[in-house]
């Protein structure tokens, strides 16, 4: 496995191959680093919110209340500010809409001026992928931090794995092609059904 | 001194809306211009409450001017929700500041119906017309664009296509395009009934549809008005959609050709196809969004979008064949939503660079 540098980075970018990455929009090329891309924060938000039900449940259960229901959806536009709460979670996305080639990977973490701020990010996004990058925000420290919509809030390390994967092609895929924060479908694995038929046959 | 029953219920009105635009000046996603119309409403408002027993108008005239005010401030709670598909906002934007240049607020409402609406509301018209005594009320010169599509729709942009025809009976409202047609017919001694004007006002606002968004505002009439006969409000969806159709074909349409001796005679702009169909089948068919290079293309994309989509619903070849049905539809609405935020994205950076 091998780590993508600046110059591969921008040459795959500018590339007209279909099989190259694609980065759209790339609002400035200095968000190309040595080895790393800055993404930006994207403008659509699931917060997370307190019900009335104590618990997330996952178990499919009969009766079990929609993961939908602990989240509530909101929009910004580029230049508005997002204020994330501490031990707030909240699902976004990356501003860009990303397209890698079937033989890289990505790696997404928080930029360190962010994480200085108590503002946890970390994803990975399989070979293959479509879609804008999936961000599950968290604010660990004490304080509320005004986030801007648009700003380079994280950065994607890029590894060549040398082989190409089917992921693009499988029909596993949960996640693909998607242009906000889409929520979790956890309580939909089917490893879930067979645990839970495990004690109840 | 008015009625006592009735000034205390619409005078009452009046301390609600007050309160209800001076909340709605606190919220924090509005930017100058909303702010400024929304002072000038509470202005307006103020004075209405101050010189209510002194105005020289009747009580259903004050209860009209209430109930423009309760209009207005209905579609702008509506923009402090989270949810406006700005997206769709933007292209319909583009169209409004080609025939109206920019002096105008736009306000979107979602709608639990599946309904729409393309409205415009400057309360300061009425309030100078109603009260021409009243020189301390500064006038509201902003004219406010009230846009309502159904919540369900919000991310779902093809869908949308019916709020073209919709800008289609604002522009002809607002600029009297189908009142000066009646009038020159009348001229010609010629006078239409109620049927004929508003059938009229509907191929109007299809043709102004269909000059930018082409086949897809057919389409969306066949969705929802397949076969319906001809009636009191609207032509036969068949007559509809053979205007379109030989609009679109570049057929010489009398009824085209009288529209724009009209709008020519106004200075404005012609019913002429103003799109062009980009090639987004590469794009798509990779699960990438496309690069859209003006509005023409922006346009464009309602055609060709609702156009691929139908292709891809069949699920023939890749990658759609092997996904679920409804997965289809909403991955080529969000590429068609993706591609002109990405648009609007680049201008607004640009822009933003540029300015020092």
């Amino acid at each position: 496995m091998r780590l993508l540098h600046r110059e591969e980075i921008l040459e795959s970018i500018g590339s007209e191959d279909k099989s190259s990455l694609f980065v759209e929009p790339l609002l400035e090329p200095s968000q190309v680093g040595e080895v790393t891309l800055d993404l930006r924060l994207g403008y659509d938000f699931r917060v997370s919110i307190l019900t009335r039900s104590p618990k997330v449940e996952l178990a499919g259960k009969e009766g079990q209340r929609s993961i939908s229901s602990f989240f509530q959806e909101t929009r910004r536009e580029v230049g508005d500010t997002f204020v994330l709460y501490p031990s707030q979670a909240v699902l976004t996305t990356s501003l860009e809409y990303i397209g890698l080639p079937d033989h890289v990977y990505m790696d997404v973490v928080t930029r360190s001026s962010y994480s200085r701020l108590g503002i946890q990010i970390n994803s990975m996004v399989q070979p293959g992928f479509r879609g804008c990058v999936p961000i599950e925000l968290f604010n660990h420290g004490n304080n509320a931090v005004e986030l801007v919509v648009g700003s380079r809030i994280c950065q994607a390390k890029l590894f060549d794995v040398e082989q190409s994967s089917g992921y693009s092609s499988s029909n596993a895929r949960k996640y693909y092609g998607n242009v906000r924060p889409t929520l979790s479908k956890a309580d939909n694995d089917e490893e879930i059904r067979i645990l839970s038929r495990i004690n109840n046959p | 001194m008015r009625l006592w029953g009735i000034a205390l219920l619409i005078k009452d009105d009046l301390y609600l809306l007050l309160d209800e635009t001076r909340e709605l000046a606190k919220a924090p996603f509005y930017n100058s211009d909303f702010k400024k119309y929304l002072s000038k409403l509470n202005e307006t408002i103020e004075y209405l409450i101050g010189h209510y027993d002194k105005l020289p108008i009747t009580a259903n005239d004050f209860r009209s001017v209430v109930n423009l005010f309760w209009t207005a401030t209905k579609y702008l709670k509506g923009s402090t929700s989270n949810q406006i598909p700005h997206e769709t906002v933007y292209a319909l934007r583009r169209v409004l500041e080609e025939w109206m240049g920019g002096s105008f607020l736009i306000t979107t409402a979602l709608l639990d119906e599946p309904n729409y609406h393309f409205l415009g509301v400057n309360p300061g018209h009425i309030i100078k017309d109603l009260i021409s005594r009243a020189p301390a009320i500064k006038e509201i010169d902003i004219e406010v664009i009230q846009i309502a599509l159904p919540r369900l729709y919000r991310h779902r942009p093809l869908n949308n296509v019916a709020l073209y025809h919709e800008l289609g009976h604002f522009v002809d409202s607002y600029f009297g395009i189908i009142k000066y047609y009646i009038l020159q017919r009348k001229l010609a001694g010629q006078n239409l009934d109620e049927r004929e004007i508003n059938h009229l006002k509907e191929l109007f606002a299809d043709l102004f549809a269909a000059s930018y968004t082409g086949d897809a505002i057919k389409c969306f009439l066949l969705s929802f008005a397949e076969g319906n006969p001809a009636s009191l409000t609207h032509p036969a969806t068949s007559n509809r959609v053979k205007y379109i159709d030989d609009f679109l074909s570049g057929k010489n349409v009398k009824l085209v050709d009288d529209f724009n001796r009209i709008l020519d005679l106004r200075k404005l702009p012609l019913l002429e196809i103003k799109y062009t169909e980009p090639d987004i089948e590469e794009a798509f068919n990779d699960i990438k969004p496309y690069a859209i290079a003006n509005n023409k293309e922006l346009h464009g994309m309602n055609m060709i979008g609702r156009a691929f989509l139908k292709k891809a619903m069949q699920q023939t070849a890749e990658p759609w064949k092997s996904m679920p049905e409804n997965k289809v539809s909403q991955i080529i609405n969000d590429l068609v939503e993706k591609s002109v935020r990405n648009k609007m994205l680049k201008e607004k950076w640009g822009n933003a660079s540029t300015t020092s």
